[in-house]
């Protein structure tokens, strides 16, 4: 085991907790993944509304863009001896400005699809969603490319990096990965949750009530911003807290206990885990929600 | 209606998708090979050309067979099609450089290979899988087609040349066939994505597909700035000048299409 390792694995994890609380909320605020195709029905349930439609794909490919596009501009900086640090920020950069764009295409492109139910587009609501969106954004690409890079640096007296994958190509890999887990850890404490608001906790949202959301707000409409504010408490840090333990649980065991005595641990977390995640579903479920068995 | 379900029917256009397949296949291939004959410095922005035709094509291919209800499926196609196309952009530039002998035919193997990948999943989907969707197999290829184009016209903008060692060095060895391969994904099943809807419009789609084909082809430059001299400026500024075109064409589109455009208050009342 070596300690500067050890502290290297530790650090990707905490910057990754931070970059998938963030990919969460960015996706909230869009509306992207599951919440999507809700918001995208709405107007032909007779629910016109004032939120994001953000359908940039699901969030593995998008997230994979973003991220894989961060890692190249980041490897030419690096490459043209610029520091890492900051050559990850221009990366990250020019990864936030695509971002941007796909937003802007996808709202318009989805809102004047709905056009026949007469749906007006809002570019407000455009403008004033855009900077929060771009912004987790930029914070989740920069942290993803900052542990890619660790990857990929030599550590340790034996001088060998983590993995031999090239940065781009670990970017992508990693981005893929993470947007993949912001839509299944992430939907659970997502929008729908407060969109679906006015069903019954648990229901999940079965096809017969999809894009029947709730479009008012306290005080006015409810817009995607009242969405993410929901999502912050719980959705997002729960989300980076799994995408922190992926990253430091694939790296932890086999830097403590080797290859082989990692693959043993890898194999017991996972069997605990299992236990853990069942134990908390049955006892929810029969605590809370309509599942209960009459 | 489905969401995925296109007012005017499926496949509905008013620019005729054989012209686009034409201009894809021919254009993209000609570009490429042009990009290896004139190489530095404006070889490698005709191959970015290419590759922005052949991803315009792709995304009316989407369109047409993502007009069935795909819904959710249309990045899963997308993602599938573009993994046949790196497999086969590089297949074919190996198999021509290694057992043919003959690196010319590198880019033309590609596509064959393409075509016959794409023809094998489709019967697959078709036959044991069981989607009921008529236009499946001639999509998947033309989908797998227009992503091996795609690939093969950014590597070349990348690498300068379609020289399989030159494409291995610079783009397979560097990780960017990674980023091509995502990128391209996402240009290619995008347009459709984000305009489907009732009211969705097939020239108003293809606008969205020239802006995300020309901000790849952007992107590409930038990768290009390590490996090509001038070349990589060129590429750059070409697919900037193209998506801010495509871009503003679009976003003025959708402004006109819109039930209404507003820059604040509430919606209309309508009936339930």
């Amino acid at each position: 085991m070596d300690p500067v390792t050890l502290g290297v694995v530790a650090l990707m994890g905490a910057v990754a907790t931070i970059g998938g609380a963030a990919e969460d909320l960015e996706s909230d605020i869009g509306s992207q993944s599951n919440p999507n195709s809700q918001v995208q029905l709405a107007p032909q349930m007779g629910h016109l509304h004032r939120m994001i439609n953000k359908a940039a794909s699901g969030e593995p490919v998008a997230y994979g863009v973003w991220c894989g596009v961060a890692g190249a501009i980041a490897a030419i900086a690096i490459n043209l001896h610029v520091m890492p640090i900051v050559a990850i920020a221009m990366g990250a950069c020019v990864a936030a400005f695509v971002h941007a764009i796909y937003t802007v295409t996808s709202h318009m492109g989805r809102i004047v699809g709905q056009s026949q139910f007469e749906q007006p587009l809002f570019m407000d609501v455009l403008t004033q969603s855009l900077g929060p969106i771009v912004g987790h954004g930029f914070i989740t690409s920069f942290c993803i490319v900052g542990i890619s890079y660790l990857m990929t640096i030599p550590l340790g007296a034996a001088k060998v990096p983590l993995h031999v994958f090239p940065l781009p190509l670990l970017t992508m890999l990693w981005g893929i990965a993470l947007g993949a887990i912001g839509s299944s850890t992430g939907d659970v404490h997502y929008g729908a949750e407060s969109e679906y608001q006015k069903f019954e906790f648990g229901g999940g949202t079965p096809v017969a009530i999809q894009g029947d959301i709730v479009t008012k707000a306290p005080l006015g409409a409810k817009n995607s911003m009242d969405v993410v504010n929901f999502c912050a408490k719980f959705g997002g840090p729960l989300t980076g807290f799994c995408f922190g333990l992926v990253v430091f649980f694939s790296f932890w065991n086999t830097v403590v206990f080797g290859v082989y005595g990692g693959i043993i641990v890898g194999i017991i977390i996972i069997i605990l885990l299992i236990i853990m995640d069942n134990y908390l579903e049955v006892f929810a479920r029969t605590k809370y929600g309509p599942y209960e068995e009459e | 209606m489905s969401a995925g379900g296109s007012a005017d029917g499926a496949a509905a256009g008013a620019v005729s998708s054989t012209m686009l397949l034409a201009v894809g296949i021919v254009g993209g291939l000609i570009c490429i090979y042009l990009a290896g004959f004139l190489g530095e410095p404006f070889g490698p922005v005709i191959a970015g050309i290419g590759a922005v035709l052949a991803i315009v094509w792709g995304s009316d291919a989407i369109r047409r067979v993502a007009s069935y209800g795909l819904g959710t499926g249309v990045p899963s196609i997308g993602y599938m099609s573009l993994s046949v196309g790196v497999i086969s952009a590089l297949t074919g530039l190996t198999l021509a450089a290694t057992t043919l002998k003959m690196a010319i035919l590198g880019p033309v193997a590609g596509f064959v290979v393409a075509v016959i990948i794409g023809a094998i999943i489709a019967i697959v989907a078709t036959k044991i899988v069981g989607m009921k969707i008529p236009i499946m197999i001639q999509c998947t290829i033309e989908i797998a087609g227009a992503a091996t184009l795609s690939i093969l016209g950014f590597a070349v903008a990348i690498a300068g040349s379609y020289d399989v060692a030159a494409i291995y060095n610079n783009v397979v060895a560097t990780g960017f066939i990674g980023v091509l391969f995502i990128m391209c994904t996402m240009a290619i099943q995008h347009p459709f994505n984000a305009c489907l809807g009732p009211n969705e419009d097939q020239l108003r789609t293809l606008k969205c597909a020239c802006s995300t084909a020309f901000l790849s082809m952007t992107l590409t430059g930038l990768m290009s700035i390590t490996t090509g001299g001038i070349s990589w400026f060129i590429v750059f500024l070409i697919g900037l000048i193209g998506w801010i075109v495509s871009f503003k064409s679009f976003v003025t589109a959708s402004c006109n299409d819109a039930a209404s455009t507003k820059w604040a208050g509430l919606w209309p009342k309508v009936e339930e």
